[in-house]
């Protein structure tokens, strides 16, 4: 992997490479050259100053072009750090060792460099300088990515100046042909400023050790030792004596005098920041601890923020929660308890399999209706234990106090008597608070006194505001998920409602009386289901049944009345001829299936047309309307509702009527919630209105004269909500030649008679 | 729904208990009177007036709580009266047939006589 990047960021950088090798060569060259031919001419150092001045410069062009450094872990860069000093070090004393070179003391006194004395002396001042620098460049490039670990406006601008006033200190340096130091009258004047404000530049660097604070604890602490390691190591380079009296300074310097400068300042530096990362790393490492904690606590609000956005499966939302909680704040146990929404009772909810993995000791089992632990392995069934009257005290007081509850010394609270036999010693109980409400709380425990300190405190009421939003999430959609449910139920029994209600209309007519039956009707339900209904009974090709009933109350009940009694009828209407037989053996029917407060009212009308007569009976409905040769007449004749009496007195008050029927006679068959339909000022549509709305019908079809009532109670109730199903029936005897354009005959065309909801 | 809303009022009078009924009594109200009915059956009270005097409407759920009681009642030597309704209410209970079942009669007063009269 190292080596993968190293090569990938050496490859970009190939050319820069090529040409610091190149530039090191012919400097090698030309030192060599100089010293053999024992000539010491001042263009050739100068010469050699430049090719290092380039051999630098491309070098760290060559390390800048690898960016793999601030990708790399902190720990890494540091290893490389250090591998590159010891590597200054190993090489420097190898060569020294093996090549034993000999330099000569300058000419005009100490402020001057010293010079190789045998061709040894060139290679390895040629040799170490070239390690020694390569080598630093790296390590200014590591410290570069440290110092911008935790980059600020300034960050860039003052380790940019701190490069050019130091590079500018390394080129004044070579003109004058001395070495750096610490005394003003050792150098020129301007290289000595320049040195001092390098050296400040370096102080105002040496604050940029935020990366430390990334660390954990360990790492601080190797931190700590690696900073005290490299500030010896770099001491050590600056003063330490290499070989044959000489430093590792005085080597470099002898070799070129910016070379020489360069190390001697990057030296600096790194001791200077060595420093500083130890003693901030000391400093950093009591409250690594706390740190560290922080950064768990804050990974899992993370967690559990990102988890429940997503969470709305409540035992999901329970068995995330309970684990994160234990994961923040080391607790081997975490429980969920949570208020019942119908009843005030907690319950507790959490996961058997997670608290058995997490629980160090053993709560083999803590009783979820009960809020009991049972600390031992225990067979007793949980039905066998009273937990009825059973208060768990730390329990109340939350639900009283609506505030945290921390107790660390649970064997000596009152509150607790009851973990006496329980490994528990610490516990912790925050409220989970959704809209002002209790909604819950999260408890967790510990095995050892004091296991909790107010920062556990704090994490958990975190955590507790996020489970609290999740839980009442988590609510709201199972909440519109049934809404949605019922919904669509209700659509589907709307539905099966419709396709109830009879889809044509009979062609009823008599040849003999050459007369036919002209129907027209509908049924307007208030909700997806309604009580109300209307049908047909085909008794022959002359005679049929017509039925408008009402079951009391509304709603999925009244629809399934509905089914029932359109299903008694159809079964029975062929066999009584009498409507007042029919209904009674309806109610007998009915009476033992039906729930007592439910009653249907009905009206049944036997019209045989080839007799001209029209029997009919009325069970608690509300009249018929006939209108017979202009005159309107209600024909309201005993009878009580279907469902009300188990017979006798149904029987008792049953009346039939019979009456002719004459050509061009219309009936009009409704339910209450026509005439009770109300209007935005709370009258009723009444019977008056309806009469009203049946003048000057003659020559209309029974389809028009129904949608004219229709009409005139849509126009009465205006935008007022209608309270109640409506339906019409409107039946009048025409010539058997006339035939109206929706009186088809039965079966040829369905013709939908239920008015379709307006389901807002 | 409605703004008139409903009430039922109680008052016992020794074995009689007098249940004033105002508003509207239909399918949003009528759980209220069917509490209502359901403690005096838990307090073994069978000997009921309904007062309609200040009911203004009644609907089919309305009355179907009459009949939910109506047995219980019967056969702990009770009864259920209905007395003082409005020309309005009194169609809605005529139309249904429940003079054949209930009596109903003028005022709480003769409602009362009655229960004495049976005794």
């Amino acid at each position: 992997m190292k080596t993968e990047v190293l090569k990938k960021g050496i490859h970009s950088a190939r050319w820069a490479l090529i040409g610091a090798v190149v530039l090191f060569l012919l400097s090698l060259g030309i030192n060599s050259f100089s010293f053999l031919a024992r000539v010491r001419f001042s263009t050739g150092n100068f010469l050699n100053e430049v090719l290092v001045i380039g051999f630098i410069g491309l070098s760290i062009y060559a390390v800048l072009r690898f960016t793999g450094w601030d990708s790399m872990s902190i720990t890494k860069r540091l290893r490389i750090a250090l591998l590159m000093v010891v590597a200054i070090y190993v090489v420097g004393i190898g060569i020294t060792t093996a090549a034993k070179p000999e330099f000569i003391a300058p000419r005009f006194g100490s402020s001057y460099v010293v010079r190789p004395n045998s061709i040894s002396g060139v290679l390895v001042s040629n040799m170490i300088a070239v390690v020694a620098l390569t080598a630093l460049v790296i390590c200014l490039r590591i410290l570069q990515s440290l110092i911008f670990y935790r980059r600020k406006k300034n960050t860039a601008r003052h380790f940019s100046l701190l490069l050019i006033v130091g590079s500018l200190t390394a080129i004044s340096a070579a003109f004058s042909g001395k070495p750096l130091k610490y005394d003003g009258s050792a150098n020129h004047t301007v290289t000595f400023i320049l040195l001092i404000l390098t050296t400040a530049m370096m102080s105002i660097n040496l604050f940029r050790v935020g990366w430390i604070t990334a660390l954990n604890r360990r790492q601080k602490f190797f931190t700590f030792l690696g900073g005290l390691i490299f500030s010896i190591v770099s001491a050590g380079l600056l003063g330490a004596e290499v070989g044959g009296g000489l430093t590792y300074s005085d080597i470099t310097y002898s070799y070129s005098v910016t070379a020489g400068a360069f190390l001697f300042m990057t030296t600096m530096f790194i001791f200077l920041y060595s420093l500083s990362t130890t003693v901030n790393a000391l400093l950093h490492l009591p409250t690594a601890a706390i740190y560290d904690k922080k950064v768990r606590e804050i990974n899992s609000i993370m967690t559990l923020s990102s988890a429940i956005n997503s969470l709305f499966d409540f035992n999901k939302i329970v068995t995330t929660v309970t684990e994160l909680t234990s994961e923040a704040i080391s607790a081997p146990a975490c429980w969920l308890e949570l208020a019942n929404q119908k009843n005030p009772a907690f319950r507790a909810h959490f996961d058997f399999t997670s608290l058995k993995m997490q629980t160090g000791f053993h709560i083999h089992f803590l009783d979820l209706s009960s809020r009991k632990f049972i600390a031992k392995e225990s067979n007793i069934p949980t039905n066998d234990l009273d937990h009825r009257n059973y208060i768990f005290e730390p329990t109340e007081w939350i639900i009283a106090h609506k505030q945290p509850l921390l107790l660390n010394q649970v064997k000596r609270d009152k509150m607790t008597k009851d973990l006496l036999r329980t490994p528990i010693e610490s516990l912790v109980g925050v409220p989970l608070i959704s809209s002002q409400e209790l909604t819950g709380i999260i408890w967790a425990v510990k095995s050892t006194p004091f296991g909790f300190d107010q920062d556990d405190v704090a994490i958990i009421s975190a955590l507790a505001n996020q489970t609290a939003v999740a839980i009442e999430n988590a609510r709201l959609v199972k909440e519109s998920l049934e809404k949605e449910r019922l919904q669509e139920e209700l659509r589907i029994a709307h539905d099966v409602q419709m396709k109830l209600i009879p889809q044509t209309i009979p062609d009823i007519k008599s040849e003999i009386t050459r007369l036919r039956l002209d129907i027209g009707a509908t049924t307007i339900p208030a909700n997806e289901v309604g009580g109300d209904y209307f049908d047909f009974v085909k008794l022959s090709e002359w005679r049929v049944g017509i039925v408008v009933a009402d079951v009391s109350g509304k709603g999925t009940s009244a629809a399934f009345y509905m089914a029932e009694i359109k299903g008694i009828i159809q079964a029975l209407a062929g066999i009584y001829p009498s409507p007042e037989d029919l209904l009674t053996a309806v109610n007998d029917v009915l009476y033992g299936t039906i729930d007592r407060k439910t009653f249907i009212t009905l009206l049944y009308a036997d019209i045989d047309i080839s007799k001209n007569e029209l029997r009919f009976a009325r069970a608690g409905h509300c009249p018929m309307l006939r209108i017979h040769g202009g005159e309107k007449t209600f024909i309201a004749s005993g009878g009580i509702g279907l469902g009300l009496d188990k017979g006798p007195i149904f029987k008792k008050s049953i009346e039939e009527k019979i009456m002719p029927i004459e050509a061009g006679d219309v009936f009009v068959m409704h339910s209450d919630g026509l005439v009770e339909a109300r209007n935005e000022h709370g009258e009723e549509f009444g019977e008056a209105r309806l009469c009203q709305a049946l003048d000057h019908i003659t020559g209309m079809s029974a389809e028009e004269i129904k949608t004219r009532i229709i009409s005139a109670v849509r126009k009465f109730v205006g935008p007022a909500k209608a309270h109640d199903d409506l339906t019409c029936v409107v039946f009048k005897t025409d010539d058997i030649h006339k035939t109206h354009a929706l009186s088809a005959p039965t079966g040829i065309e369905p013709i939908p008679l239920g008015e379709n909801l307006n389901l807002k | 729904m409605n703004a008139n809303g409903f009430e039922v009022q109680r008052h016992d009078d020794q074995e009689l208990t007098t249940l004033s009924l105002k508003g509207y009594l239909d399918a949003h109200t009528y759980p209220q009177f069917e509490t209502e009915l359901q403690k005096l059956m838990e307090e073994k009270r069978f000997k009921i007036i309904v007062q309609f005097a200040d009911l203004s409407y009644i609907s089919s759920a309305g009355l179907g709580v009459f009949m939910g009681f109506i047995e219980t009642v019967r056969s702990n030597a009770g009864d259920i009266k209905l007395c003082a309704m409005t020309t309005k209410v009194f169609k809605v209970f005529d139309l249904l047939g429940f003079p054949a079942i209930y009596e109903i009669v003028a005022t709480a007063e003769e409602a009362k006589n009655n229960f004495s009269k049976n005794k």
